[in-house]
């Protein structure tokens, strides 16, 4: 009988030690962070979807890409899409066409190890919640263009 | 003595192949060569030796199938490795000597549709049903390798005759040797030639 | 599916007509949404265990074979997400292994900060998933909080919150800096003053130890037959563990210890997760302390896979992990096998609650620490 009612005791201390600590945590500041409303600062570090960097001291004064493609062959997913032209009076190839399929991506990285010229980058962008699947594939030549990227 | 070392002596005594394999390369302690008879009663030697199953599996080869078994020790350092080759996809089960044998068999089956003999249960088990038959991991004629090239060269000197794919293979190794002989004739001839 | 239902279907005997069938998943809670198991029931009584697998599958082996080695790195975070840098680490090794490239000595310290940090984030996910199985809703809370710290130094190197994928072969992919070595010691001092608070929460609450205590014993000799390693093998006693008895990478530097538990019940696992963050923490702290300058990537010319077979083990979060790889002499793998702990660790939940109430049936499954995907692969 001694030990029924000693049980009850400590699981009703138990219980109270337990609401004790929930009682401080009520009366503690608010961590959490009214999301749409109020945002946190992302890492700088952060993977977005890629995109290329704009750099107007470049030799085409837009981007530093030269459309080798190391980019699309490291590519394990295989979504990216590089073309290049030969022109004339310009030396190398000039880049016709860089896409992204970005609902393939898996953010690896190694595209943007394996560039020589260090042209291409994660962006920052993380709310990219969209309606159809055509939404994700980013032009990334236009967006450099119009002037988008960061 | 290690425990390497003494199993290799146990499995010796027992007509079982085994070898100490190079840990810093391949990651494993001793290597074992089973014949396909001879797995359950390699396994039963683990079981008293108190090791514990890391995993069994299967590789598809021109000649039918290796099954690997990994196992290892927890108290000492030791990882043992075991590998049957299978020609006709049957292998006898050893899920009753190791119960954990149960589902990476059924698994191994899924995948490869290697029939363990004896399994009390080998319906599939991550596939769906529907999918019973369609083996994934099972490899295209035009990509299948024979044992010889998925084998470390140095080994393959010591390994003991297995019939078809090894006389395949060997020929392969003449056709191979006889060009290097052709050239090292050549070669030795030219300048006796010129001279 | 399956013969339980067959069986069930021609049940003939009349002492057996009161059994009845019982789908436990794949949306119960306890089996996170991806693992079904159905249950032969005699009242509340669980008499045939049949674990349904597939719910994840995504064939990760096949994957493996169909591209260069390196193709196969974000794969390896995506296995098991809640500790996926271990696995990162293991494949990582495993080629270096094989190609036998020496990795600096300042990537080997960051790989094992990484691991770390990684190991605790995925025991506070467990032990909070679990003690949610158990009814109790706010402890994952207070360990989400931890965790999400962890998560944000993380992120800082290595751009992903979960499906990480930062080491390569030959060194990791970005150095850390001062702000993370910063970040990171705050981390450590706030989870330490932690600890006595979910004593206070969790540990010595007197519901949560019932229905812990004496549920789902597995003997050491249980364990050895079906191969669970990790934090449930841990609990029944015995120390094993791949950083001890194998050592790999800088571990054999540090001086830690391997928690162990007595009875091999559900609470003794739950301890083993909580004291094994104080180890990883004390890891931490001296890979902090001693880490090397230097660079963070060797310089790796192309690899081939050579012919012949390599396996590496690790010690991922949830027990030991091994990549067995078998080469070609090409650089796409002929083989890959993944073994991963928590598919040992679910193969003897039969033999495990066999005949045991459906509720410890919960609790035994929860200390498991399952992550159903990884299992599927």
């Amino acid at each position: 009988m001694s030990h029924y009612f000693s049980e009850i005791f400590t699981g009703g201390k138990s219980l109270l030690v337990g609401l004790g600590v929930t009682f401080k945590a009520l009366t503690s500041p608010v961590v959490t962070v009214q999301y749409p409303r109020e945002k946190i600062d992302i890492s700088p570090n952060m993977r977005g979807h890629i995109d290329l960097i704009k750099d107007s001291e470049s030799k085409n004064g837009l981007h530093r890409c030269i459309s080798c493609g190391l980019c699309a062959r490291n590519c394990p997913c295989s979504c990216i899409v590089v073309k290049g032209e030969k022109q004339e009076g310009v030396k190398g190839k000039v880049l016709k066409i860089f896409t992204l399929e970005f609902s393939k991506c898996s953010l690896c990285g190694l595209c943007v190890e394996s560039c020589p010229t260090s042209a291409i980058d994660f962006s920052d962008e993380y709310e990219l919640a969209a309606f159809s699947r055509e939404a994700f594939n980013f032009d990334l030549l236009k967006r450099v263009q119009q002037g988008d990227t960061k | 003595m290690s425990l390497s070392t003494e199993l290799v002596k146990i499995l010796n005594a027992v007509e079982i192949k085994a070898v100490e394999a190079d840990y810093k390369k391949q990651g494993y302690h001793v290597e074992v060569l089973l014949n396909k008879d001879q797995v359950r009663d390699f396994s039963k030697i683990m079981l008293e030796k108190e090791f514990y199953l890391d995993f069994v599996t299967a590789v598809h080869i021109e000649s039918g199938f290796q099954a690997v078994y990994q196992f290892g020790h927890f108290e000492e350092s030791c990882h043992v490795n075991a590998k049957a080759v299978t020609k006709d996809g049957t292998i006898h089960t050893i899920c009753d000597i190791f119960h954990g044998a149960n589902w990476h068999e059924r698994e191994t089956h899924d995948f490869y549709g290697l029939k363990f003999t004896d399994h009390p249960d080998l319906r599939v088990l991550i596939l769906d049903e529907e999918d019973a038959d369609l083996n994934p991991l099972l490899k295209k004629e035009n990509k299948l390798k024979s044992l010889e090239k998925i084998t470390r060269s140095e080994e393959s000197q010591d390994k003991p005759a297995k019939s078809v794919k090894n006389k395949a293979a060997a020929k392969i190794r003449e056709k191979k040797a006889k060009p290097e002989v052709k050239s090292e004739d050549k070669q030795d001839d030219k300048p006796a030639e010129s001279s | 599916m399956g013969t339980l239902t067959t069986r069930f279907s021609t049940i003939q005997d009349p002492d057996e007509k009161h059994k009845f069938l019982l789908n436990m998943g794949p949306q119960h809670p306890c089996t996170h949404g991806v693992l079904r198991i159905v249950l032969e029931m005699d009242g509340e009584y669980a008499m045939g265990i049949d674990p349904i697998l597939g719910y994840g599958h995504r064939m990760h082996e096949k994957m493996a074979e169909c591209r260069q080695w390196s193709g196969f790195y974000p794969n390896t975070g995506r296995i098991d997400y809640g500790g996926a840098i271990p696995y990162n680490h293991g494949y990582c090794a495993l080629i270096e292994r094989m190609a036998g490239i020496e990795v600096p000595e300042r990537a080997e310290y960051i790989r094992v900060i990484t691991v770390e940090l990684n190991r605790i984030a995925s025991h506070f996910l467990g032990v909070g998933a679990y003690v949610i199985d158990l009814g109790a809703f706010t402890p994952i809370l207070y360990m989400f909080d931890d965790r999400e710290d962890i998560l944000d130094a993380l992120e800082d190197i290595t751009g992903s919150r979960l499906t990480y994928c930062h080491h390569r072969v030959g060194g990791v992919s970005k150095d850390i800096d001062d702000l993370f070595i910063k970040r990171t010691r705050a981390i450590i001092k706030n989870i330490r003053s932690r600890f006595d608070m979910y004593d206070r929460l969790v540990t010595g609450n007197i519901i949560f130890q019932k229905r812990t205590k004496d549920v789902g014993i597995i003997p050491v000799e249980m364990a050895r037959r079906y191969g669970a390693t990790g934090p449930v093998l841990r609990g029944s006693g015995l120390g094993f563990d791949i950083r001890k008895n194998e050592p790999y990478s800088v571990y054999p530097e540090f001086d830690f210890d391997i928690p162990t538990g007595e009875n091999g019940d559900a609470f003794d696992r739950y301890m083993v997760r909580m004291l094994e963050l104080e180890q990883s923490l004390r890891i931490i702290e001296q890979a902090l302390d001693k880490l090397p300058d230097g660079p963070v990537m060797a310089k790796v010319k192309r690899v081939k896979l050579q012919p012949g077979d390599c396996s590496f083990s690790v010690e991922a979060a949830r027990g030991m992990l091994t990549y067995y790889l078998v080469g070609d002499g090409s650089n796409v793998p002929y083989k890959l096998k993944i073994r991963v702990p928590s598919y040992s660790n679910l193969s003897l939940l039969e033999e495990l609650c066999k005949g045991s109430l459906i509720a410890d049936l919960v609790s035994a499954m929860g200390s498991l620490d399952l992550i159903i995907p990884e299992i599927d692969r």
